[in-house]
């Protein structure tokens, strides 16, 4: 029942720093150098370490459409759901948790990410790609370090 | 003594005429509002409490009013509406969005196919700079394609001698093939002159001078006086 809750209260924390990411997405505060940091993906690199598939399944498809730009649903959305999944398949059979993982995570969400989304924009633009992986494992690695700290015996199931 | 009496007697009958004259000469109003009023005084109280809360009631009438008053000011201002600048006629959009990743740079504005707009219409700030053109268009909404925007090339003319250049779009847009014989200056201001986009429009200024020996081209940085982040509103052009 304790586990249940504290699962249920670190479900929330990270609905609502979803909710706050989506929010976030589009203003140019958060834009450093002129590249954007995927919000959505750097909380669910962090997600992905703590929920269960219930929870993070949740999160993602919340967050996905909170992220698209065009009305109904497009490629943003798409894009998202398919990076979200690799992270998680990622997690689940080949990493075990900790800042390496994050910094796998960052990686490979960012590159799925934008392989999905428009392929021809990693190939014309690496570096902008890298320099937002970094900043999307940052983010992921600077919730994790709090939610750990937070959370000292969390994980997912 | 007998004239004693009638002395007495005399006063007493002056005593009481003054005080029947009274009556008479003082004004009835006076002593009925003094009556009536000590008489009203507790309807009066309750009168004022009575009142005091039809007028408060009624303020918050006024404020409720005022709200909603204000809130369709708000909805008519954001709605999308023809504005005529000389012959051209232009639809002021409020913006929705902006695109939340780096592979490009868009935004949403909320006037579409229903307030005329079509694709490729020219999007400008309020004192006409060239923001971008419209390359999706639903009923009430359209996409434009800012200037930010990656792999976007657009001839383009710089200062009084309408030196050419290319204009390459990105997070830094960029301004090449301008031929190393013509003199450009920081500051100048930047022309279109693409066919496809009424000629002339403002696109913003030089704001560097990036010129190398080993290149056959200069080329610069090009500065818009808008904040792509802080764009509210655009004006999309109706006409071809």
């Amino acid at each position: 029942m304790q586990r249940v809750l504290e699962k249920l209260g670190l479900g929330i924390v990270l609905l609502i720093l979803v909710i706050l990411a989506v929010s976030f997405q589009g203003e140019e505060f958060f834009t450093w150098f002129g590249i954007k940091p995927n919000l959505v993906l750097g909380v669910l690199i962090a997600g992905v370490l703590f929920l269960d598939w219930l929870w993070y399944g949740s999160l993602l498809i919340i967050g996905a459409l909170g992220l698209e730009f065009y009305p109904g649903i497009g490629m943003l959305v798409i894009a998202l759901m398919g990076a979200g999944i690799l992270i998680f398949w990622l997690t689940r059979k080949f990493l075990a948790e900790g800042f390496f993982a994050i910094f796998i995570l960052g990686l490979a969400g960012t590159v799925a990410f934008y392989l999905i989304l428009s392929p021809g924009f990693i190939w014309s633009n690496p570096s902008m790609v890298l320099v937002e992986a970094v900043y999307n494992l940052i983010i992921g690695a600077v919730l994790y370090g709090v939610l750990r700290y937070l959370n000292p015996a969390e994980q997912w199931s | 003594m007998q004239r004693n009496s009638k002395a007495k007697n005399i006063l007493a009958v002056l005593v009481i005429v003054f005080l029947v004259g009274q009556l008479f000469f003082v004004p009835k109003t006076y002593v009925n509002s003094k009556l009536v009023t000590a008489l009203q005084a507790p309807f009066i109280f309750v009168h004022s409490i009575l009142v005091k809360e039809n007028i408060r009631h009624q303020l918050v009438e006024l404020q409720l009013e005022n709200q909603d008053l204000r809130a369709q000011i708000e909805l008519l201002r954001s709605r999308p509406g023809i504005v005529m600048d000389g012959e051209e006629a232009m639809v002021f959009a409020k913006v929705y969005s902006n695109y939340p990743v780096n592979n490009a740079n868009q935004i949403l504005v909320h006037a579409g196919a229903n307030s005329g707009i079509k694709l490729g219409a020219v999007a400008t700030t309020g004192e006409g700079i060239f923001i971008g053109e419209v390359i999706e268009v639903f009923d009430k909404m359209s996409v434009v394609r800012t200037i930010f925007d990656p792999d976007w090339e657009l001839p383009v003319k710089i200062g009084a001698g309408r030196v050419d250049a290319l204009l390459v779009s990105g997070v830094l847009p960029k301004l090449t093939l301008i031929s190393k014989n013509k003199t450009v200056s920081v500051g100048a201001p930047i022309y279109l002159a693409d066919k496809n986009y009424p000629y002339g429009l403002t696109v913003g200024i030089v704001s560097e001078i990036e010129a190398s020996e080993n290149e056959r081209f200069d080329s610069a940085l090009l500065s818009t006086p808008y904040e792509k982040s802080g764009l509210d509103a655009v004006y999309i052009r109706l006409s071809d």
